[in-house]
């Protein structure tokens, strides 16, 4: 067995969140011939992938329930999406380190094993009717990436850590329809791909407060005990809110060495 | 060997009479088992000649002409499909409109590629992709109508004014970010307490 409980600490999902929160306020202008903006319009964004009941469902609150006209498409729109997970042995670390966390059982403390290093792929789409609209939305996100851009999230909820996120512009390329035959549609889509290098994390257990801790001290040749030192909490029963102090005690071994 | 002159007294085989009342025959035939449509003609805003587009089409005028859908049994084309950008509605359709009714009521001798037609009964915007004018190939010796190829809008905000409840596709779609496909808000929300953006969003914060 991996795990003897479940644990989901939504890091992925809110990668996503936080990649979306890149390019959700991207904003093309209608320039008039004389240089005035006529129209100023936000570029939908959505995740890419979604279950066809709920889009299906959505859609129809203005396509059916609504004595509106309908159209194939309105455009421009962004959408974006993971289209793989893979190790990256580049940022490997140590495994044994923990992190410590407060947890609100005054006796007990969480601790984590360091996150553990994966890139996550993000394919971003655009889809725009014109070539200079397209053109608008890609020099808007270029040159914020050299070639990567990095985010700062909080990870898990509740948990006051804070990693910063790499996300690397790796490549773009277009599909543009225009040649066939006439009556069939043109369609003009931008496809970039980025990588972000993420952290997924590992279960979070309980561990209790130490409040004892013995050194014995040995000597080598002979394999024999000299002393031991033990320093504890005093009262042994005392919560880190209560009153307490440290007792340390010393201890001599029975047979001293000659 | 010349074509027989008794039978032909211009191009093709039929005489100017003859071909007056094939027009007039399919004027009535359409006015018959046709729809009233709504055409609206494109008119060109801001041309870009390199890249031979027009991203400020005007549709401000309206006709109303009667046609005739030659695919009656229901719409072809994909229907309603499901895409990484949402749901789009690809239907498409041929109709049929008299030359000389067009004319009349239009005053343009053709119709163009890139203009509107209204279908009233299911609320359908279609573009013309194409005009069929060769189809069938000058019966009489001359053309009495077109087959119009439609196939739904693809809308990027254009200027759609006509007066007519076409207009309100600008008032269902401008603000797409919140209503249709987009998910720009709840995106926005979902991130604030995730993402330390100390440093401003270099996405979000600019002047226009």
């Amino acid at each position: 067995m991996l795990t003897n409980n479940p644990f989901y600490f939504s890091t992925i999902r809110n990668l996503v969140i936080g990649f979306g929160k890149l390019l959700n306020n991207i904003q093309i202008q209608k320039i008039k011939d004389n240089g005035t903006v006529e129209k100023v319009i936000k570029v939908p964004l959505a995740y890419a992938s979604a279950d066809k009941t709920i889009t299906m469902l959505q859609s129809q609150v203005v396509t059916r329930n609504k004595d509106l006209p309908e159209i194939k498409i309105s455009l421009p729109r962004m959408s974006y999406e993971i289209v793989g997970i893979s190790y990256d042995t580049t940022r490997m670390s140590q495994q044994l380190v923990k992190n410590v966390f407060k947890s609100t059982n005054p006796n007990l403390f969480k601790t984590q094993f360091r996150p553990v290093p994966y890139n996550v792929e993000f394919e971003v789409g655009i889809f725009v009717k014109y070539m200079d609209e397209g053109l608008q939305i890609i020099e808007q996100i270029l040159p914020y990436f050299r070639p990567f851009y990095a985010i700062t999230m909080y990870p898990i909820e509740n948990i006051d850590m804070k990693i910063d996120i790499p996300i690397t512009l790796t490549s773009i390329s277009k599909e543009d329809t225009y040649e066939g035959a006439v009556e069939e549609d043109r369609i003009i889509q931008w496809t970039m791909n980025f990588t972000a290098n993420a952290w997924v994390f590992p279960p979070i257990t309980n561990a209790k407060v130490i409040k004892r801790a013995t050194t014995n001290f040995f000597d080598l040749g002979n394999g024999q005990k000299i002393s031991s030192t033990t320093v504890e909490v005093d009262p042994i029963t005392a919560n880190v809110d209560d009153n307490w102090t440290v007792k340390i005690t010393e201890n001599l071994a029975e047979s001293p060495r000659l | 060997m010349p074509t027989n002159h008794f039978f032909q007294h211009g191009f093709g085989i039929g005489t100017e009479s003859e071909q007056r009342l094939l027009q007039q025959l399919v004027n009535e035939t359409i006015q018959i088992a046709g729809i009233d449509f709504v055409y609206i003609p494109r008119k060109l805003v801001k041309l870009d000649e390199i890249f031979k587009e027009d991203t400020l089409s005007e549709f401000s005028k309206n006709y109303k002409v009667e046609m005739y859908i030659e695919n009656y049994d229901g719409f072809t084309g994909e229907g309603e499909m499901i895409g990484k950008f949402g749901f789009f509605l690809n239907d498409q359709m041929r109709l049929i409109v008299s030359k000389e009714r067009f004319f009349l009521i239009v005053g343009e001798t053709y119709p163009k590629e890139g203009d509107l037609i209204y279908y009233p009964v299911s609320k359908h915007l279609f573009e013309i992709k194409w005009i069929d004018d060769k189809n069938p190939l000058y019966p009489l010796g001359s053309r009495q109508y077109f087959t119009l190829v439609c196939e739904t809008f693809k809308y990027s905000h254009e200027n759609i004014q006509t007066n007519t409840e076409i207009d309100t596709i600008a008032t269902r779609y401008d603000d797409d970010v919140n209503k249709i496909f987009g998910k720009n808000t709840i995106i926005d929300q979902k991130a604030e307490p995730l993402i330390d953006f100390s440093e401003k969003n270099p996405f979000s914060e600019r002047n226009l």
